[in-house]
């Protein structure tokens, strides 16, 4: 594997050809800007297009299987904190997405913490008061799978748009021959 | 206005909590393209080798579930109660 020296004040990191490659910035906040961008702007076109691709495979399947709830910023009023109950943890991992999940979550935030009444049904708070919430919250397998699929999307980003950086432009690793 | 029972991405899915393991190969599909993509040597070989992670890792999930279900099933209850 490759190593992490430091000299000068300038990371840098060895590459599997044996030469020191300086950890691209610029690559980095790229591929979290938008997933494959980064690799696109090292001249690894085809590799960013099909990162994107598969960011695009978990991002929108976890939407679609979870709702917008899936990427959600801010926790709900019946999240339990008594039962360590902080959904918005999740987030987190989201966030390495970047301005798509921003975006997300923000259109979640807009359309169904600011939903109108009549989209709103009566539930029993852990505390035993009566609450709302959105008539079509994911519960159960629903909300889980939504929430990892998007979360896992983002950390994957994050690892990705790493490699942006460390990757030497003519570097082609694999683990096989 | 035609309305329809399901609305993609303002409700969940239906069916989920029933038929919720589906969504496991969809899963590692996912990862393995994105992983690959990174990965590949040659990105000729790219779709292959998703198809190859995505049925290695069901297997081992197939294989770890398969040795739970031994354990569970049949070795557990071999043993003396209390």
């Amino acid at each position: 594997m490759s190593t992490t020296p430091t000299t000068a004040g300038n990371r840098t990191r060895t590459s599997n050809e044996g030469g020191s490659v300086p950890f691209k910035w610029v690559a980095f906040i790229l591929g979290l800007l938008l997933p494959g961008l980064g690799h696109m702007s090292i001249g690894e076109k085809g590799r960013g297009y099909r990162i994107l691709a598969g960011f695009l495979v978990l991002w929108f399947s976890g939407l679609l299987i979870g709702g917008l709830g899936s990427v959600r910023s801010w926790d709900p009023p019946y999240t339990n904190p008594a039962a360590g109950g902080k959904r918005n943890l999740w987030f987190i991992a989201q966030a390495a997405a970047g301005p798509i999940a921003f975006g997300f979550a923000a259109l979640d935030a807009s359309l169904i913490r600011g939903a109108e009444d009549d989209e709103l049904i009566e539930i029993t708070m852990h505390d035993r008061t009566i609450g709302t919430a959105y008539r079509f919250t994911s519960i159960g397998h629903a909300a889980d799978f939504g929430t990892l699929f998007c979360a896992l999307a983002g950390l994957i980003n994050f690892a990705v748009a790493l490699d942006a950086g460390a990757r030497a432009t003519s570097d082609r690793r694999g683990g096989r021959p | 206005m035609t309305t329809f029972a399901w609305v993609p991405f303002m409700q969940p899915l239906p069916g989920v909590q029933a038929n919720w393991l589906w969504l496991l190969p969809i899963l590692i599909f996912g990862i393995a393209m994105m992983y690959k993509a990174v990965r590949v040597v040659d990105l000729a070989n790219y779709w292959r080798e998703v198809g190859t992670m995505t049925m290695q890792v069901l297997l081992a999930f197939l294989g770890l579930a398969t040795g739970v279900f031994i354990i569970v099933q049949w070795i557990v209850p071999l043993l003396p109660a209390g």
